[in-house]
């Protein structure tokens, strides 16, 4: 036989696959627990962000979405939405894992596990990513982005959680955990098992609020300070200050999207969905970019006095008393 | 023409027979018949909480569309607010021949908000019980033109029996039911209970209120209401609670019943747009007392841009309605804080 039969071929290709797909999850059992997660800072770990986000409906009654939403930005970042039908914040919450450890920052707006079941969302992401990677469950670190009650409504769930690390709601726990000495503007170089994050203050919203920037993946997330939405500052020099030090970081680092914690924008540039709205149809994405925060660096010098300032993609709510709405 | 005795004799028995049975309803009714104009207000109930959304809206457990029993002739309805957060109010007024929706809800799908089935359902409970051959007419008129008050008035599209006011700016609605005794005021017939319609424009350009000789209650949509009053045009707004407040002289009004609920239990503290959560509302019911009390702010408000948050109802002049006069980070007043006895 000169030619070989195409099925013969075939089987061989099927024989080196098999071979190839044993020798993975040989190495993949035996190595991993001799062989870390490289989180190498240099160069990008790329995500993918979903087609929509859950959005609410225009019953909420009648909403038939889960409570959270669980999206894999890529295999060490996760993005939790809670639902604006059980709270229309639609707050996002973030999963960064590590090496033996795993964030949660920001736990929601609703307290109740009938409701909103983080706790049971959070653990099965983490039982999953345990499995998949072969490594036993990291240590779970229960942070937040700030201190206000749609960002910390779920904490307690927590609580009573084995392998937990609870940072803590008060402005002297969130201080030393992360060690700040100098706070807002310090910058704190935090290791989450091998994954490095850069911390700083960027208080404005809120007085014990961060930022927080990973070179793994280039995220640069910004909570309730600057997002797709209004921006409620009751202390506006503090809000310049800290938005300033986002532009340093952005310039220093390379900035792959700016994540953050709530849409409130319409896809119609300058138009919001007003406070309250439970149904949100034509959202933009939550990721922005470095030049929106350019906007933002221009504001922090033309703006001096409270009142509402609308730019395209968020509006800055410069000490209006909160839920306060441009409702004609 | 030939006549034939026979069909005559049956003509003639047949015309005794409807005379017996017209003179039965008539006796019939004459003992069933309800007093719409009596000396001391129809009775009902109030006592109770509306339903009130919940902390999850997504969860909530209560029907869409509340029905309460006012008394035999008058219904409330309250459409829930994890359905749609402005909640309003509407109500069935039943006569005995017609029967008035007052408001129609703020959403059009009769999938989330069934208003035509729930109202079919009154009116043939109603019907049945009241032992009519036929249903009563359903008249339909809306105290405004918010979209809380007409989003359902789709619903009633096509149906028999069945008339719908057309509003009109400034005046009152087009009915020809209507018996208008003015530009602004006439009344409008159910069969024995006779509503008062006033055009009571301000919040609305179409706003009305509506007088009931049964209950007393002075329905009056979004011109008076224990919440948010954002007058629209104050000029009309002044004049039409100068002309309530002198309605209220003239006939025996038990209460103000208006189209929605803003403010909380906490005087002076309302519950924020679209809130869907209301745990503590106050009552629905305002008293005719709070029409004087308004008329002397609006008097005051001449016009100016101005928010004064009195502890049953807030009046807005000037400013957009999403506008809050405290909040974090700005002072809050601290009658805000005071618990009083109401």
């Amino acid at each position: 036989m000169t030619n070989r039969s195409p099925q013969a071929s075939g089987r061989r290709v099927l024989g080196v696959a098999l071979v190839a797909a044993t020798l993975l999850i040989v190495d993949q059992a035996v190595g991993e627990k001799h062989t870390p997660l490289v989180f190498d800072p240099e160069g990008r770990a790329e995500g993918t962000f979903p087609e929509r986000w859950i959005h609410g409906s225009k019953s909420a009654v009648d909403n038939t979405d889960p409570p959270v939403q669980v999206h894999e930005y890529n295999a060490h970042t996760f993005i939790l939405r809670e639902n604006k039908a059980i709270n229309y914040e639609g707050a996002f919450m973030y999963l960064f894992f590590g090496n033996g450890q795993v964030m949660l920052i920001d736990q929601g707006s609703t307290s109740s596990a009938a409701l909103f079941p983080l706790r049971e969302v959070v653990d099965g992401v983490i039982a999953d990513w345990a499995a998949k990677h072969r490594v036993p469950e990291p240590e779970l670190i229960v942070a937040n982005s700030h201190l206000h009650g749609d960002h910390y409504a779920a904490w307690n769930q927590f609580v009573d959680r084995p392998n937990t690390v609870m940072v803590g709601l008060t402005h002297e726990e969130v201080m030393d955990f992360w060690g700040f000495t100098n706070f807002p503007e310090e910058r704190i170089t935090f290791d989450l098992g091998g994954r490095t994050l850069i911390v700083t203050g960027s208080p404005g919203h809120q007085g014990s609020e961060l930022s927080l920037y990973d070179p793994w993946t280039d995220l640069l997330y910004t909570g309730d300070m600057f997002y797709r939405g209004r921006l409620y500052l009751d202390d506006w020099d503090a809000w310049a200050a800290s938005i300033k030090r986002l532009g340093a970081i952005a310039d220093e680092y390379p900035v792959a999207h700016l994540i953050n914690n709530h849409i409130e924008m319409t896809t119609t540039p300058g138009v919001d969905y007003p406070i309250g709205t439970t149904w949100q149809p034509n959202e933009p994405p939550m990721e922005m970019t470095r030049a929106m925060l350019d906007v933002a660096l221009e504001a922090t010098d033309t703006i001096s006095k409270p009142g509402i300032y609308i730019f395209d993609d968020f509006m800055i709510y410069n000490e209006i008393p909160w839920a306060t709405t441009t409702d004609p | 023409m030939h006549t034939d005795s026979s069909a005559n004799t049956t003509r003639r028995r047949n015309a005794l027979l409807a005379a017996i049975a017209a003179c039965a309803l008539v006796c019939g009714d004459g003992w069933a018949a309800t007093d719409f104009n009596p000396a001391k207000p129809a009775p009902g109930n109030l006592r109770f909480a509306w339903i009130h959304g919940s902390i999850s809206a997504m969860h909530n457990t209560d029907p869409r569309i509340q029905i309460h029993r006012y008394n035999e002739h008058s219904y409330i309805l309250r459409q829930n607010p994890a359905v749609h957060w402005e909640a309003p109010f509407m109500y069935l007024l039943f006569g005995a021949e017609r029967v008035l929706l007052i408001d129609t809800g703020a959403t059009e799908e009769l999938e989330y908000f069934p208003l035509r089935n729930v109202v079919d359902a009154v009116i043939a409970r109603w019907t049945t019980a009241q032992q009519h051959d036929t249903e009563p007419e359903l008249v339909i008129l809306t105290t405004g033109d918010a979209p809380a008050q007409t989003a359902g008035l789709g619903q009633f599209t096509g149906r028999p029996n069945t008339r719908i006011a057309t509003a009109t700016p400034g005046g009152l609605p087009k009915l020809s039911l209507l018996n208008a005794q003015s530009e602004t005021e006439g009344t409008l017939d159910l069969g024995g209970r006779i509503i008062h319609v006033l055009a009571t424009p301000g919040t609305s350009a179409t706003g009305i209120s509506l007088y009931d000789p049964y209950t007393d209650f002075l329905f009056t949509g979004t011109t008076m209401l224990p919440g948010r009053i954002v007058i629209r045009d104050y000029d009309a707004y002044f004049n039409s609670v100068t002309r309530l407040s002198r309605f209220t002289e003239e006939m025996p009004v038990a209460a103000l019943m208006g189209g929605q609920i803003d403010m909380s239990s906490e005087p002076g503290v309302d519950y924020r747009l679209r809130s869907n959560f209301r745990p503590n509302e106050r009552g629905l019911t305002l008293p005719v007392a709070a029409l004087k009390e308004c008329l002397s702010v609006v008097h005051l408000i001449n016009g100016r841009e101005a928010v004064e948050v009195l502890p049953d109802f807030i009046v807005m002049n000037g400013v957009g309605r999403g506008y809050r006069p405290y909040g974090f980070p700005m002072y809050q007043p601290d009658f805000t804080r005071q618990r009083r006895l109401r």
